[in-house]
């Protein structure tokens, strides 16, 4: 069971069309998530990764967003061809999706509990009652205290922390094989973020569901990601195992993102290290590698071809001209100038 | 000797200018012209000030305030110039002419003559007709010439009625609508049913002829109450067409003694003498408070009752005072002999008096009915009776209003109406659209549809009314005759009437308008006044009265 | 509340003394007889003694005679007008409120199509055209030139049905902008999103989530807008020749019919009152957040 893939996504191309022009927001991406496995998909603000997942079950405003091409196989349906109206028994039922901003998420004049028996009444014709106590077991596996109390209570009573939690007991109510969360700690504080973390974590090994985790922070993602898919302006830049990534990343944009992450156990003062540049505009996509302009080892191709996915090892892909073949003697310059660098500025804060 | 003559010259030149200050005239002060404040009234007013301003060169203001405002007004001398009306209560020159004696009532004016006054007194008096008809008409000459008002036009009522509809009579003085004797032939549906629908615009507010005064509920009254006697359809007042079979006169005209026929009201009981007595007594007792009491003032006592104080509910003396009252009722000219005989008294022979006993508040009051009801009499269906040509049967009020046809009427075989039903509706297009509909028989065409009216079928009817502009003699422009005749005479009164009104209202050449009749039956106005004004405007005469006016005044012209 | 009413009356009453005219006042009346007139109904008491009559007979529940209509109390007029205003009120209400909704909710949904465009040209319609001039147009059109319709008069169903489009015609246009402009916020909202994940049918999402938050501002006016209708629309009953006590407002004031005046004014008082607790009423029941901060206190 377990490296079976529960969802794969091919070539998906997603735009969207708006007054301005049309935004080619996801520009051919692909990844899989296998069953049992957590997912993570990291990028900057924009790079295309909430609208790539979102949009496997159609959950973007179509109009304006339009899915171009590309297929979504999840559990042997392909979810891209289905109507509206049978991807509603996939959502929810097989799919459940945690959002960023527990805040609004919840509808302010509904109770909680009802929030929650909705989907299970909806996918599992559970009776009211029997509704009822699934809900208030839910409300008890996502940790929250007095839930016969709280199922009668409305979403203004409960704290961000709680409401996430609230958030995952309606997502995971009907045991679905995916779990998505879409940037599920970004709007919460520190504290609380680790313990809806652990909270996920937990619950995955309970119900084995499969997570995709949706994020730009790597600090989240390095408790509980197998896989790490980056993405950047529309495309997939990199994937692998959370071990690959963070220990042999080899796509440039990824090391710059690595590098950018302040380490507290580090005594050096270095400064906090910034991509410089900005994302390139989606409205007309750049011809060759998107990161091209900001990255540091550009080359001519570079600039005028995309580059594929080469492979890495294992499952390793990385989408850049310098894990080509005919890059390497580049490779071995930039290897040797980045040691230098290195200790150059070891050296220079002691 | 140079510089001598100098300071002379200076002198002289000082002199001549104080004394040409000194006899300098005073400017002009505001003039006010007083209106009602509808759109209507604003019309008229504008046409009058536009008159005034260009055939005297005077500006004229308007001041446009609500009815209750401008009557305020009126009563507390607070206006210069006043649009005012007036209709006839009863079909003689009288009900326009002793308005205006000194210290009257409804003298707004505030103008006295003593020759008018003694007029008015013997035409009030005289049992001579011709006597009465020169002193009425020379009376009018008198306010006429001295423009105490300026009479402008005598208004007509114009209306349709579909083909069908028959011998619905429009009596000018009183109420307006006989149905006696009305009927309908050709009603597409067939004249089987015998009905009217019409509109009476608003909701009768008082059905109790001792006390009511406005022109829905005197329609209502007029067809559910028989007096002593009805006008027939050419407005004469014959012996035997009322409850009255038969009348005599006392030799000094005085006292007129009236035989009952046999009669019964709407329930059975019988309509005798003493329900006239009680009736009458009723409007009188000042207890009643009812407006309409200075119509009885003819009858002996009548006015010395009706001012009577009436005591407070607190009052101490309250016994002593009610049984003034009662004793001082008792007195008052008008006595039942016996369920059959009414022996009248009047203060002075009163050569109108016939035709005032047609008038609603000289109807008889069913005294079993209002003994037992009080102040309820006549405020549902079931708290009234009737003893004239219909009765109520159904008052939605504020809505709708259902006569039937009365079968313990004396004359009920005159009678070949079933029903009259009636609306409340008060817009004035929307009985339009429903008499073009069909589902009224007859409506009232007001001036602004009168154009779209003309070609179907739409006939004028002048009524006994007249509209003037009052001067309050008490101003310090206007105490003087000779500036109140100037702007009678720059009125140009006929095409105020084309061009201003343009609803079939006549040029108004004195006060009472010639549907008012005199001596034999004639037109007063026609017969015995002729046009004391001109149909247009005099313009030179004005101007030339309002120089020499406002020179008596010391006013200086504008 | 109470003293709310009192401040009205109290206001209304000296204010309505201080006008010029009075009941009586009319073209043939002579000033004696006025005088008696205004003694036998108290009117020529000081005004404080009058005031304070007034007031006892307002706690009794007594608001006395019509000054004008002698022989009927103004507690009658008022209990005979106010049903039919009510009803007409309530019927303009009624289908200004589903069909002006629906409108709105459509529009929202079906935002920049021409079903958007249609339903915002009929509320333009219905905010400028004044309703005495579409009662006018549909008299004559509807009921004279075409038949269809009875052109005034309130027998029965079919004649409440010009009238009440009138009326409500404003409001409908109103419910429309507001329910649009709603319904698109809420559309945007999270939690819609959260709904649609759930794999919720259109359907459910529009009833259970988009309206019953959408509908929130729309409770909020129709306290006032309710009084406002109920009470009469003065041109609409004039033109359809409707018993209701719309004319009763103004009429009272021209005639100078104190009790009428005053026993109008405290019965529109009360009546807003009573709607804007409702009100609250219903905006407790439909918004939790505000029910709960109530309990609090």
């Amino acid at each position: 069971m377990a490296g079976e893939r529960l969802l794969e996504v091919k070539d998906l191309e997603v735009s969207f069309y708006t007054y301005a022009g049309k935004v080619h927001a996801v520009r051919g991406v692909s990844f899989h998530v296998s069953r049992g496995e957590t997912l993570a998909i990291v990028g900057e603000s924009g790079c295309g990764k909430t609208v790539s997942v979102q949009s496997t079950i159609k959950l973007i405003p179509i109009p304006p967003g339009k899915i171009e091409g590309g297929t979504v196989v999840f559990d042997g349906k392909d979810l891209a061809a289905m109507s509206d109206r049978d991807l509603q028994s996939v959502r929810g039922a097989e799919i459940g999706v945690i959002f960023q901003d527990p805040m609004t998420s919840l509808n302010p004049t509904m109770t909680v509990g009802r929030q929650i028996t909705e989907a299970l009444i909806k996918h599992q014709k559970l009776s009211g009652a029997q509704a009822r106590r699934r809900a208030i077991e839910m409300l008890s596996l996502v940790e929250i205290p007095n839930p016969k109390e709280r199922f009668r209570q409305y979403p203004h009573q409960f704290s961000g922390g709680m409401r996430q939690r609230v958030m995952i007991a309606i997502a995971l109510s009907c045991n679905p094989k995916l779990l998505i969360a879409d940037e599920p700690t970004t709007g919460l504080d520190v504290t609380i973020q680790a313990q809806i973390l652990d909270l996920m974590k937990s619950l995955q090994t309970k119900l084995d569901t499969s997570i995709i985790l949706i994020t730009h922070d790597l600090g989240v993602v390095s408790k509980l990601a197998d896989r790490i898919v980056v993405m950047y302006a529309g495309k997939v830049a990199e994937a692998g195992s959370s071990e690959d990534i963070f220990y042999n990343p080899l796509h440039p944009y990824t090391q710059a993102l690595l590098r950018s992450v302040p380490r507290l156990h580090e005594e050096t003062r270095r400064d906090l290290l910034a991509i410089p540049g900005t994302p390139p505009d989606l409205f007309v996509p750049p011809k060759g590698c998107a990161f091209a302009p900001r990255c540091s080892r550009t080359m001519r191709v570079c600039l005028d071809h995309q580059p594929g996915d080469f492979a890495a090892g294992g499952h390793h892909t990385v989408a850049c001209w310098l894990a080509d073949r005919r890059a390497a003697h580049v490779r071995e310059a930039h290897a040797h100038r980045a040691e230098a660098e290195d200790a150059g500025a070891r050296g220079g804060a002691s | 000797m140079r510089r001598a003559l100098v300071v002379l010259m200076a002198a002289l030149v000082l002199a001549t200018m104080c004394v040409g200050f000194a006899s300098a005239a005073k400017p002009l002060p505001k003039l006010v012209l007083l209106s009602g404040d509808s759109q209507i009234a604003r019309l008229y007013a504008q046409g009058i000030q536009e008159m005034i301003r260009k055939n005297l060169g005077l500006p004229l203001e308007i001041e446009a305030v609500d009815f209750k405002t401008r009557l305020q007004k009126m009563r507390n001398n607070d206006f210069q110039i006043v649009f005012a009306g007036w209709g006839a209560d009863y079909d003689d020159p009288m009900t326009f002419l002793d308005m205006w004696i000194t210290g009257g009532p409804f003298n707004d004016v505030m103008w006295s003559n003593s020759s008018y006054d003694r007029l008015i007194d013997v035409a009030k008096t005289s049992p001579d007709e011709a006597v009465r008809m020169k002193a009425m008409s020379q009376a009018e000459k008198i306010l006429i010439g001295e423009t105490p008002i300026a009479p402008l036009y005598w208004p007509a009522w114009n209306f349709v009625e579909h083909p069908y509809v028959k011998n619905v009579v429009r009596k000018t003085v009183g109420s307006d609508f006989e149905w006696k004797w009305s009927y309908t032939e050709g009603r597409p549906g067939g004249d089987k049913d015998q009905f009217l629908r019409m509109n009476f615009g608003e909701e009768p507010p008082d059905l109790d002829p001792a006390t009511s005064t406005d022109q829905v509920s005197f329609w209502v009254i007029n067809a559910t109450y028989e007096g002593l006697a009805r006008k027939n359809p050419e407005m004469r007042i014959l012996p035997g067409s009322g409850l009255a079979e038969s009348w005599t006169v006392s030799e000094d005209r005085k006292v007129y003694t009236f035989k009952l026929r046999n009669a019964k009201w709407s329930d059975g009981a019988p309509v005798t003498a003493y329900d006239f007595e009680f009736g009458w007594k009723r409007a009188i007792d000042p207890r009643t408070a009812s407006q309409y009491a200075y119509m009885m003032y003819v009858v002996k006592n009548a006015e010395k009752v009706n001012a009577m104080e009436v005591p407070d509910d607190k009052d101490a003396k309250k016994a002593e005072k009610n049984k003034a009252i009662d004793d001082a009722l008792a007195a008052v000219g008008v006595k039942a002999l016996d369920a059959k005989t009414l022996r009248v008294e009047l203060e002075a022979p009163t050569p109108f008096f016939l035709d005032l006993i047609t008038f609603i508040t000289y109807m008889p009051s069913p005294r079993h009915m209002v003994e037992k009801l009080g102040d309820e009499y006549a405020s549902e269906v079931d708290k009234m009776v009737a003893c004239g040509p219909f009765k109520v049967s159904k008052w939605q009020h504020e809505y709708k209003i259902v006569l039937e046809k009365n079968p313990n009427y004396w004359d009920a075989k005159s009678v070949k109406l079933q029903r009259i039903e009636a609306d409340m509706i008060k817009d004035i297009a929307t009985p339009l659209n429903m008499y073009d509909a069909g589902e009224l028989d007859l409506v009232g065409v007001p001036g602004t549809y009168i154009d779209q009216y003309r070609n179907k079928g739409m006939r004028t009817i002048a009524e006994a009314t007249a509209w003037y502009l009052e001067f309050n003699c008490e101003h310090e422009i206007f105490k003087n005759a000779k500036i109140r005749r100037a702007f009678s005479l720059a009125i140009d009164r006929q095409a105020y009437v084309d061009y201003v009104l343009k609803n079939g209202s006549l040029p108004a050449t004195s006060l009472v308008p010639p549907t008012i009749h005199g001596k034999d039956g004639v037109s007063f106005h026609d017969v015995y006044v002729g046009d004391l004004l001109p149909k247009k405007a005099d313009i030179k005469l004005a101007k030339q009265l309002l120089a020499e006016g406002l020179a008596e005044l010391g006013y200086a012209m504008p | 509340m109470l003293a709310a009413l009192w401040v009205i009356v109290t206001a209304t009453f000296f204010l309505m003394h201080s006008i010029p005219g009075d009941p009586f006042l009319s073209d043939k009346v002579t000033e004696a007889i006025r005088q008696n007139m205004l003694r036998k109904y108290g009117l020529d008491k000081p005004l404080w003694e009058q005031y304070v009559i007034y007031l006892g007979n307002l706690l009794r529940g007594d608001f006395g005679t019509s000054l004008k209509m002698l022989h009927r109390s103004v507690n009658d007029m008022i209990r005979d007008g106010f049903p039919v205003s009510a009803l007409l009120g309530l019927e303009a209400l009624a289908y200004a409120v589903t069909i002006g909704l629906l409108l709105g909710t459509l529009a929202g949904f079906r935002h920049n199509t021409w079903l958007d465009y249609l339903a915002m040209f009929v509320a333009l319609i219905g905010i400028s055209v004044p309703g005495f001039i579409m009662g006018g147009l549909m008299q004559y059109i509807i009921g004279l030139k075409l038949g269809w319709l009875p052109i005034a008069r309130w027998e029965g169903f079919r004649y409440t049905i010009m009238p009440a489009v009138a009326l409500g015609l404003g409001t409908l246009a109103v419910m429309a902008r507001m329910m649009r402009t709603s319904v698109l916020e809420v559309t945007n909202q999270d939690y819609i999103k959260t709904a649609k994940a759930k794999g919720l049918s259109q359907r459910e999402i529009v009833f259970r989530h988009v309206l019953r938050n959408a509908i929130l501002p729309i409770v909020t006016i129709l306290g006032p807008l309710t009084a406002a209708i109920v009470t009469g629309s003065f041109v609409i009953e004039l033109i359809f020749g409707i018993p209701g006590l719309g004319k009763y407002y103004v009429q009272s004031i021209f005639n100078r019919d104190y009790t009428l005046i005053l026993g109008t004014t405290i019965f529109y008082a009360i009546l807003l009152v009573f709607l804007n607790f409702l009100v609250d009423v219903a905006y407790g029941i439909v918004d939790p957040r505000i029910r709960l901060m109530r309990s609090r206190e």
